[in-house]
């Protein structure tokens, strides 16, 4: 891997989210406006069900912050295709992976500055002192939802470039499905049983409830955590073959010069 | 002269709707260093198919693609010396021309001192260092395509592929890049492989041309080749003072039309023959003129033949 091509790349996202207002209200506008509606309803509840309200504020944190990592990917990769840019960046020689792993890194940093604003948001003006207390076990949940996203976003990536550009909106609409049947602010258990494998393998299943368990306990469960990295890695090592297979297909049927 | 680009047998195919068809079959081809080389063809007859494949985004079904005697799909690098200029080029609508001409130097990996002298030296040769701070968008079509230009000289390639480089551009700009095509293609010894639906501009820049049609080359060679196989004869057409001796002149298969005489000779027989044998039965010439079948007459001749 050429890391100065990645870099190029990175420096061409960042250049693009400085550049296009429209992005950078994205990155925060909507972070913001999840903390302050959760936060203040987790006021509003703090005499009624106070770990309900904790639990909504804190899972729509991550939900957020999950929803962001993955899209940031996919949405970067979008964008070459409608700009028609991208055939002007592949015939530098650039790989499948250079070209992912760029848009991975500029997700990822741009990921962990929102989640710290609105971690920030959180504590400042909501009392979420969890955040202090219990600061390592959001690092690791938050370094776990980052991993499951970006093997969700390379999934997405791996569909687009098999299904065409067409299929771009799975970009911003694929968390969705996988965020409902991740159980968010339920156990996993209220799923009818048949659902139960399907719920167990989706990428945010086992951080979302750790993240109740964390609220309720004070602390995460060691084995909720194992299996929340567990999880994610095996979405990132499923998806990153298929990523490439994929990827090869499409240069093979025309894909991707249609994408261009 | 070594070849650059060897393209061996290539075939590509095709869906649609169902119905498999070939764009490219069984194609050879050889562009030799230095060497302005034009792509010419109707719509659809695979000459984009064939610069994807070069360009290393579209694979081939069979047959191989090598630059520099590399293989592109095995050694990625080779195509830092190969760089592309299109007509209709784009980029993402938020980058100004300094954020697009910086990418491209860091993406060919070129360091960042002589990124910006590089980039001081060719903005203003195209005269658009003024640019650097608006939007790719806002540019006029012949901003935008010395934008461009700039962009395909930055990694200083071998090789630059030009797809209808002057695409849309007004006669004048479209001289200029041109001139620039072939400034570049002379100063830097840069082997330009060219695609163009302007065949005068083919006959300007190229020094070999392949035609291609339904997929398959079906005729190569320099432009007096090519053109000398079509047409083997030209028109010379003479004014004269008065017309007389008409038996002399129809026994040597002139042809008269008012006080012009014309007939086709050969491309290698001298007109100086034809003036003499004119001026050798006292008959006054007052002027004359040749005309040569251009590269448009060659593309409908050739097209023409292939349809039959």
């Amino acid at each position: 891997m050429k890391m100065y091509k990645v870099f190029a790349l990175v420096y061409l996202d960042f250049k693009i989210f400085a550049n296009a207002k429209g992005r950078l209200a994205e990155f925060l506008y909507f972070p913001v406006t999840t903390v302050i509606l959760w936060g203040l309803f987790s006021k509003f509840v703090e005499n009624m069900a106070l770990e309900a309200g904790l639990v909504v504020f804190v899972v729509n944190i991550f939900w957020t912050f999950a929803y962001l990592a993955q899209s940031t990917v996919n949405m970067q990769m979008n964008e070459d295709s409608w700009s028609g840019s991208m055939k002007q960046m592949m015939i530098t020689g650039l790989s499948e992976f250079e070209y992912l792993f760029a848009r991975v890194i500029s997700s990822t940093v741009v990921s962990f500055i929102v989640i710290a604003i609105m971690l920030g948001l959180a504590y400042y003006g909501f009392g979420l002192t969890m955040i202090t207390t219990n600061f390592q076990d959001i690092l690791m949940l938050s370094l776990v939802t980052l991993v499951g996203s970006i093997g969700l976003a390379i999934l997405v990536a791996a569909i687009i470039f098999f299904a065409g550009i067409e299929y771009a909106f799975l970009g911003w609409t694929a968390n969705q499905v996988f965020l409902l049947l991740s159980a968010p602010f339920y156990p996993a258990t209220i799923y009818p049983p048949v659902m139960q494998p399907v719920v167990w393998a989706m990428p945010f299943t086992a951080i979302f409830e750790n993240v109740r368990f964390m609220v309720t306990n004070g602390a995460t469960d060691g084995a909720l955590m194992n299996l929340s990295i567990i999880t994610a890695f095996a979405y990132v090592l499923f998806s990153l073959p298929l990523y490439y297979f994929v990827f090869r297909y499409a240069k093979t049927t025309g894909r991707i010069v249609r994408m261009s | 002269m070594m070849n650059v680009i060897e393209i061996n047998k290539v075939s590509k195919k095709f869906k649609d709707h169902g119905k498999k068809f070939y764009a490219l079959r069984d194609v050879s081809l050889d562009v030799r260093e230095g060497e302005i080389f034009g792509l010419l063809g109707p719509n659809g007859s695979g000459k984009t198919t064939m610069l994807n494949i070069i360009m290393n985004i579209l694979d081939p079904d069979a047959g191989s693609v090598r630059i520099l005697g590399k293989d592109p799909r095995k050694d990625r690098t080779i195509m830092e010396s190969v760089n592309f200029v299109a007509g209709d080029a784009r980029f993402h609508w938020a980058l100004t021309v300094g954020n697009i001409l910086n990418f491209y130097g860091m993406i060919y990996n070129i360091e960042k001192d002589e990124r910006h002298k590089r980039l001081d030296e060719l903005t203003k040769a195209f005269g658009i260092e003024h640019l650097l701070h608006r939007r790719f968008y806002t540019l006029s079509t012949g901003e935008t395509m010395r934008t461009v230009l700039v962009k395909a000289l930055l990694n200083k390639p071998k090789i630059i592929l030009m797809d209808e480089p002057t695409l849309g551009l007004d006669p004048e700009i479209a001289m200029k890049v041109r001139k620039e095509i072939r400034r570049v293609n002379k100063k830097f010894n840069t082997t330009v492989l060219l695609t163009s639906h302007y065949m005068n501009e083919i006959e300007e820049l190229a020094d070999r041309i392949a035609f291609i049609n339904k997929g398959r080359i079906i005729d190569i060679g320099s432009i007096k080749e090519v053109k000398m196989k079509k047409f083997g004869t030209y028109e010379v057409i003479i004014t004269m003072a008065e017309i007389r001796d008409k038996q002399f002149l129809l026994k040597n298969e002139f042809k008269i039309k008012g006080n012009k005489i014309s007939k086709y000779i050969s491309n290698d027989k001298n007109i100086s023959e034809v003036l003499s044998l004119i001026e050798s039965r006292g008959l006054k010439i007052t002027f004359v003129e040749t005309r040569k079948p251009t590269m448009d007459d060659y593309f409908v001749k050739i097209l023409r033949e292939a349809k039959e």
